[in-house]
């Protein structure tokens, strides 16, 4: 039996030196992502992402090393806590003139105490000596959730920043070998397009096959976590390769001829790119989770929710249509439009009288345009920039006082993931990753290129 | 952008995790004291010879009693330290998702042109 109290992991991580200084460090680098954004300090993203993942690392091997110890830990406690009993059950059952002399002391001493009571619960093995176990492993699972909290933030924030990172790197090159400058040529989309496919159908495959195991009682823990890891393991090329091929877009010149199929592509990989986050997100929180003291009951809890909810996510898709075609649509249909960011401003909106964003989106060819709106929402702050290659789907308006008489425009839809939530088990873990990685910002049903192409 | 009033309460709420857990550490490791205390004095020793040791026990007589309710004293007091410290484990986490929440709701778009 180990009772002893040097520093090492049987307690709770709360009150471990090191692991907190671990986690003060975490919540620290993550803290600095707001500055990051703030000064636009594209330049220091690349130092960010590694940072981050060495404080992911960090953060779970404070947990794998903390489960098993205060598990050992708890063990201990309960054993000495069973022997107490059995030794109290004996008491009690023992007819010998000292059994009676010790419980009588025994009573006495209690009711000296105060609590008269307290006697019969140890006798009982009912006393709250009997319960250290018990609040040792609560202890121990409380003080392991900043820690797994901040660990899936880490790992989500990291592999988002590392996209961006390499999307801002490569679009700032100055120079470029043999073949790195001039226009785009023609393959070049299909490289996009092969690298959006792909991306998405990671996301795809990574997100059926947990809610699969998720809904199979059969597979075990261990085997859900290796799904995790092995996502983890994968995405972080997958990210950089999207944003460096963004970027490179971003820094070439783009032929007429290749426009339409080139940002088409681009703006599908920026999708996927995003979409792919929530995946992320869910798999470090699995991996994490999987090796915590309370994984079993958490496990309980996700196969419910995946045998509740079905997996299609049922965030509105709306009608696709060309920016052209906006005018003919009836007002308060849900279309989908792509094009080209060519003005953004927030300005005061007549009715109420609050800020909006105003967008004006043009088609790829430059042959039509119509303006949007995001009610009441910023969406540069979203990352949303002009010359970005961007996806929505919002609500046909005419005659708002925002529009010029005769002009048709589009409220930009809002994802209401809470509602969603209720149906899907993919929108529900949308919902519930959105301190890791939001996918729709400010609820925006839009996805968009992470600056200009 | 300013997630400042949300950080600020996760901060807050650290700070409190943090003085739960030493709390509840202090009340853990007196615990264990008490026990070990109780261990001897009613000459039962560690955990291997608990078992079946009852005249151990009773040959440990009043400071036997005295020693097994004071060690039950310290698992109470580490009862409700464990309890305060669960309480502060919870609002903590929320006070991080929200202020992450926040954090997460904006995102680098075009850098100013240098």
């Amino acid at each position: 039996m180990t009772l002893g109290i040097i520093g090492d992991y049987t307690r709770p991580l709360t009150s471990h030196v090191a692991a907190m200084a671990k986690l003060h460090a975490a919540l620290e680098s993550l803290a600095g992502y707001e500055k990051i954004v703030e000064g636009a300090l594209w330049d220091e993203l690349t130092g960010f992402a590694t940072e981050l993942s060495g404080h992911a690392d960090g953060l779970l091997s404070a947990v794998r090393l903390n489960t098993p110890a205060l598990r050992s830990k708890v063990s201990d406690y309960e054993q000495l806590a069973e022997g107490w009993a059995a030794v109290f059950a004996e008491l009690v059952g023992a007819e010998s003139a000292e059994a009676d002399a010790f419980r009588q002391a025994l009573e006495q001493a209690a009711q000296d105490s105060g609590d008269p009571h307290r006697a019969q619960a140890l006798l009982e093995g009912e006393a709250p000596v009997f319960r250290a176990g018990a609040h040792l492993l609560e202890e121990g699972v409380g003080g392991q959730a900043v820690f797994l909290d901040a660990f899936s933030a880490a790992v989500s924030l990291r592999h988002r920043v590392a996209y961006l990172a390499a999307y801002h790197r490569v679009r700032h090159l100055e120079t470029g070998g043999p073949g790195l400058e001039g226009e785009l040529e023609s393959g070049d989309g299909k490289v996009l397009a092969t690298a959006a496919e792909d991306l998405s159908d990671f996301t795809q495959a990574g997100l059926t096959g947990l809610h699969g195991d998720l809904v199979s009682e059969e597979v075990p823990l261990q085997s859900i976590r290796q799904r995790a890891a092995l996502v983890l393991d994968e995405i972080g090329p997958k990210m950089e390769l999207a944003g460096e091929l963004l970027g490179e877009v971003a820094r070439r010149s783009v032929p007429d001829s290749l426009r339409e199929e080139v940002f088409e592509a681009s703006l599908a990989l920026a999708e996927a790119a995003s979409k792919v986050g929530v995946l992320i997100a869910y798999a470090a929180y699995v991996l994490g989770h999987s090796h915590g003291l309370d994984a079993q009951n958490w496990l309980a809890g996700e196969r419910k929710v995946a045998v509740e909810l079905p997996f299609p996510s049922h965030v509105p898709q709306g009608t696709v249509v060309a920016v052209a075609q906006v005018p003919e649509m009836t007002p308060g249909t849900l279309v989908e439009l792509r094009g080209v960011v060519d003005g953004l401003e927030i300005s005061d909106d007549p009715a109420p009288p609050k800020f909006s964003s105003f967008v004006t989106l043009s088609a790829f060819d430059g042959s039509a345009s119509v303006r949007l709106r995001a009610h009441m929402f910023s969406l540069r702050a979203n990352g949303l920039s002009v010359g970005a290659s961007c996806k929505v789907r919002g609500f046909v308006r005419h005659g708002e006082g925002w529009l010029a008489e005769g002009e048709v425009g589009l409220d930009i839809d809002r994802v209401s993931l809470t509602q969603l939530k209720k149906q899907s088990w993919v929108d529900e873990l949308t919902y519930r990753m959105r301190p890791y990685f939001t996918l729709y910002l400010d609820e925006m049903n839009l996805f968009n290129t992470p600056g200009s192409l | 952008m300013s997630c400042d009033d949300k950080k600020q309460a996760f901060e807050n709420g650290f700070f409190d995790l943090e003085k739960a857990a030493a709390a509840s550490d202090a009340a853990r490791r007196k615990l264990e004291n008490r026990l070990k205390a109780a261990g001897a004095t009613c000459a039962i020793g560690a955990l291997g010879s608990v078992v079946g040791n009852l005249p151990g026990l009773i040959a440990g007589g009043g400071a036997c009693i005295g020693a097994l309710l004071v060690a039950d004293d310290a698992a109470a007091e580490y009862e409700k330290a464990s309890k305060l410290h669960d309480i502060a484990a919870r609002k903590n986490s929320k006070a991080f998702l929200q202020y992450f929440l926040c954090m997460r709701r904006h995102e680098l778009g075009e850098p100013p042109v240098s």
